[in-house]
Parts: C-alpha cells; structure tokens; sequence
C-alpha cells in the first residue's frame, strides 16, 4: 500500500494539513483527513514532523486520538479512519436527495437583485407543464436516496399551484409503494396564500420557506412590489402559515443587498420580533443580476465579512440573554467541524453537490444541476443544461457537464484547496466558479466562495479556540439544536 | 514599477512545485515570474498592479514569500511521508458509492 521514511521514532505521520491562524501560542490549526482539528505553536508543529514528540505528553496523546500519528506498533488507525471519512461523505450513497421543480418564472415581485429568473405575473410561457411535470415525477424516483426533498420554486411557486397540486399527488401516490421519506416544501413570499392553498398543505404536511431580509424599511426596498406592502404580506402569510400548521411549518431566509449590510442588528431584531428560531445570513449570490444592476447591488465579500461578524457577536449576546436564535451557515459549519457527519448542506460539499446531490426541473422542461445553473441560463449561459426532463436520470448523470463538474467539484484536489487545512469542512463549488470567473476550477486567490468560506471558518475556529463560556457553549448549542439552558457541558476547545 | 527583486532558490529545498504553490497562493498580491535554471529555481517578484495601495513593500513580499516557501515544502514532506494513505483512505471508503 503506502512506502513510509524510516525514522527512529516509534510513531509515524498521518495526513494532515496546517494553516496559520494567527502568531499566538496555539496559533497553528492542524485538520486531520478525517475532520479532526488541534491548535499547535510553531514549534510543537516542528517536533511533531520532525519525530521528538515526546511520548506520555497530553499533546502526544491528543495527535495519537485524532489520528495525526500512529505507533508503528500499535494499534492500526487506518479501518476506524475510513469509517469516519465514509460518515463525513456519506451523501455520496445515496444519489440526488434534493429535487427543485421550477413550476413557474411569473412573480409578483420585481427584486432588483432577481431580474433573470422571474417572468411578470400574466407573462405566459413560464410554466412547467403537465406532462414534463409528470416526467419530473419519474426522474425523482429513479434517485436512489431513501429520503428525498421536494420543493417548490418559482418566480412565485404559489401561482402555478395547480401545478404544485398535481406533483404532490403524483409523489404521494407512487410513494405508497416506493416508501421513501420524503419531505415537500414551497419556497414562496407567501403572498398569494390562501384557505385552499393551506388546507392542501395541511393534508400533504408541506412546510413553507420564505423570504424575510429584516424590518419593512430593508424588506419593501429589496423586493418591491406595486402596492409597496411585501413585508406586511409576508408577515400575514407567516402568521397563517403557523396557525394552521404548526409554528415549525414556517422558516426564512434572508437576502442581504448592499444597503442590508448596514443593519446586522435590526435584521436579527426581526427575527427575534417573529419568533424564528434561526436565520440565514447569506451573501448576495451572482446569479440573479441584470449585468447592469452588478454594479449598484453587488458589495465585496470583505464587507459581507465584517457585517457578519457583527451580526454573530450580537447573536451570542442575544442567545446568552436567553433567546433562541441560531445563525444558519455557522450551524452548518460547526457540524462539519464538530461532528462527524455530512450536513447534507449541498453548496459545501466535495466532490460538489450539484448533480450528485440536487437536481433543478426548470419551467422549460430542462434539468439542472443546480438552481444556480438554471440561473446562469436566463443570463444566456445554456451550457450548464444535464439535458431534457423526458430522458432518464442515468442519462442526466452521464451528461458531458457532470463530467465538467466532477473534474472540477473535488476539492481535495484542487488548487489552493488541496493544502488548505479548511478542506475537510468546505466544500467545491464549480458553478460559482463558473459564473464569476467563467473557469469552473477557478482561482482561489480570487474566488469570493474561497473568501467567504476562509474567513468565516477562520472565525468560527478562533471563537472555537479563545471564545468565553458562553461562546462556547452558544455554538454548541446552534449544533445540538438545543436550548442554551439545556446544556450541560462547560464548552469545547479543541 | 515600484519595485522587483529576483530570489534564486535551490531545488532541493524548494522543488519547482512548492515554488509554483506559494506564487499560486500569492497570487493576489503578488506577480511571479517562476524560470527552471540547473539545479536552480528562479522566481522574479512583483507588486500585483490590481492590488493597488493594498499591495506589500518589498520587505514585506519578501517576508511573504519565504514563509509562504517553507510552509509549502513543509507541506510536500507531509505529502511524501503520507504518500498513498489519503488516496487508500478514500478508496476504502467510499468503494460502496462505486467512486
Ligand atoms: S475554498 Fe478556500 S477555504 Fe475552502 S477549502 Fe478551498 S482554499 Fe480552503
């Protein structure tokens, strides 16, 4: 199998990366293969490599837990390494688990950051049709993960609801033989909600996605409408929605346009002020764009850093005063960092997610691999099509693109990715590299995902390694989806 | 131009593809010229103009670099070291995804 150096020493090196946190004591982050992380000072780092670790030291027997040495006559690391490695990529196993159906464009918005995937209201030839509805139907089942997602995406999903009805029935009923767990939700403003609308999803248990980007003054200015009212509205549909299936029928997302960046605080006050439990603080994505709207809308990711930083300070301070708000994208890479386990999170995957992990049925009868993709089709970009929802889905999968994307979605062996030390919780993300340096590879020294992603990993691990006890034990608890309350634990450093 | 220095660098310690690394890592602030010579990697260093006021004085593209070369052979022995074990440990693991 492997030819090790001979040394002296009786232990030997596992595969592990470093990166350079800061110049403290323990300003060295080592990440393991398997996700295992430890902080070193530059000279214990030197010791380790250079075999004069002394044995019977804590720092020894940590290196030797985590699976950064093993003694060479010891016990055999490798078979409980390949487990843990097989947890962290277990979304491999199942193929396409998230399947997107794009019913309609038509929306009764007009976001200035979502101008090329949406159609206006009476627009015609924007929506799915009956029969490729029937074929999405087909290559839904043909995945074969025993739990799948459903949703619903549009323009305004709830316009085309006819459309909507039609595919839960048809999953439902072929369901009763396939049995599989299978989850339904509309991504919706909610606006065009109605008894008809909530009796069906209380029937069928859909859950709805919406968007909320802070109090009315940010929300009505990023999504306007005619009778400037969005928010109000999707504050009604909220409380609908809650009221007649449960508090938990309900979450939001939140965009954050330029102007958004001003006001962590308020936004998160939104959300406390509506009773959700967590929030997503995401970046504007490149997509949804007119080329001629980049320039006002866009902002560069080293602000989007600095208001998220703010915004998770204030979110500690909040859940230590007892209020349960979790911060979407921490809780995901907390999970990465901290468990075993794959989040499922499709964006931060390797090999990528798109494809292997989602499928999008666009209103035309295309299939993507990821909405992002069917995104860059309306901006005139066709080349990320898998192919047409009539053919089968070993078809789709054996696309030329899937080829592209696989070539360039494993970040293990990507440039810049292969050293760093944040591999084993990032993730590869070709169609963003596509669609902002038209390379699916990309180069990370310019790549807002690899910014994103480098900086706020950096944070988390610093908060991971100098944050008080409450730090700790509020990121513990976004991971256990706990109640700070309910916590036992003092906290974790690693 | 407002400065540019050339670093000659042996191969032994730092093997064309630790050289290529550091450069591909620096590449937002830094321009690099990387040539072969015998033995011998040479490595012609510039501000990056795009960086602007943002980019590094010599002092300090200097300081960058050797760190930024010592990590990265550091890293290589790592790899060499290791060799094999993360490719066996993915195979193993993942067999059953027919990857
Ligand atoms: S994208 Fe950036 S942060 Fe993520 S693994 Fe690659 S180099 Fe590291």
């Amino acid at each position: 199998m492997t030819v090790l150096l001979a040394t002296d020493a009786t232990y030997r090196l596992l595969p592990f990366r470093f990166m350079r946190l800061d110049e403290s004591d323990r300003g060295l982050l080592l990440t393991a293969e398997t996700g295992e992380y430890l902080f070193l000072s530059e000279a214990q780092l030197d010791q380790l490599v250079n075999r004069r670790l002394p044995r019977h030291t804590p720092l020894y027997k940590d290196l030797l837990a985590r699976h950064f040495i093993y003694e060479i006559d010891g016990h055999d690391p490798l078979p409980e390494m390949a487990a843990q490695y097989r947890s962290r990529k277990s979304f491999l196993f199942g193929g396409p688990a998230l399947h997107l159906f794009v019913v309609t464009l038509r929306c009764n918005h007009t976001c200035q950051y979502c101008q090329v995937s949406r159609a206006p209201l009476g627009g015609s030839g924007h929506d799915l049709s009956a029969e490729h509805a029937r074929h999405a139907v087909d290559r839904l089942f043909e995945s074969p993960s025993p739990v799948l997602t459903v949703e619903f995406q549009g323009g305004e999903p709830l316009l085309a609801f006819d459309r909507v009805r039609q595919i839960v029935e048809a999953v439902q009923a072929r369901n009763s033989e396939e049995r599989r767990s299978i989850r339904f939700v509309i991504s919706s403003t909610l606006h065009h909600l109605d008894e008809q609308v909530l009796d069906f999803a209380q029937e069928h248990d859909i859950h709805f996605s919406t968007s909320l980007d802070g109090p009315a003054f940010l929300h009505d200015a990023n999504r306007p409408t005619p009778e400037r009212d969005a928010h109000a509205r999707t504050l009604d549909g909220i409380r609908r929605v809650r009221e007649r299936l449960g508090h938990e029928a309900v979450s939001a997302l939140t965009t954050l346009a330029a102007r958004s960046l001003e006001y962590p605080e308020a936004i998160i006050d939104e959300y406390v002020e509506q009773q959700f439990d967590s929030i997503s603080l995401r970046p504007l994505s490149p997509y949804g764009f007119a080329h001629s709207s980049r320039q006002r809308l866009d902002y560069p990711m080293a602000r989007y850093v600095a208001f998220y930083k703010q915004a998770l300070a204030y979110l500690i301070t909040l859940n230590g005063q007892g209020i349960r708000l979790s911060e979407g994208y921490a809780s995901l890479l907390l999970t990465h960092i901290l468990t075993p386990f794959a989040s499922g999170y499709v964006d931060l995957r390797s090999p990528a997610g798109a494809g292997i992990g989602a499928l999008v049925y666009n209103y035309d009868g295309g299939v993507y691999p990821s909405d992002e993709a069917r995104m860059l089709l309306e901006m005139g970009e066709a080349g990320l099509r898998l192919g047409s929802v009539e053919q089968p889905l070993e078809t789709l999968l054996r696309s030329p693109v899937m080829g592209l994307l696989l070539s360039a979605g494993i970040a293990e062996g990507l440039p810049g990715c292969a050293d760093c030390a944040f591999v084993p919780y990032c993730g590869a993300d070709p169609i963003e590299h596509y669609a902002r340096q038209s390379d699916p590879v990309g180069h990370r020294a310019f790549s807002a995902f690899c910014q994103k992603n480098m900086a706020l990993l950096q944070h988390l691990f610093r908060l991971l390694r100098d944050g008080d006890d409450l730090t700790q034990r509020v990121l513990l608890s976004w991971l256990a989806r706990r109640r700070l309350a309910d916590l036992p634990v003092p906290g974790y450093r690693g | 131009m407002p400065w540019s220095f050339t670093l000659s660098l042996d191969e032994t310690t730092y093997p064309l593809g630790v050289v290529q690394r550091t450069v591909y890592a620096l590449a937002d602030r830094l321009t690099c010229l990387v040539a072969q010579q015998p033995g011998r990697v040479s490595l012609e260093v510039m501000p990056l103009l795009l960086a602007g006021e943002g980019a590094p004085s010599a002092e300090t593209a200097r300081a960058l670099l050797y760190r930024n070369l010592n990590d990265f052979a550091l890293r290589e022995r790592i790899r060499l070291e290791t060799q094999g074990l993360c490719e066996w440990l993915a195979r193993t693991a993942l067999k059953e995804a027919g990857l």
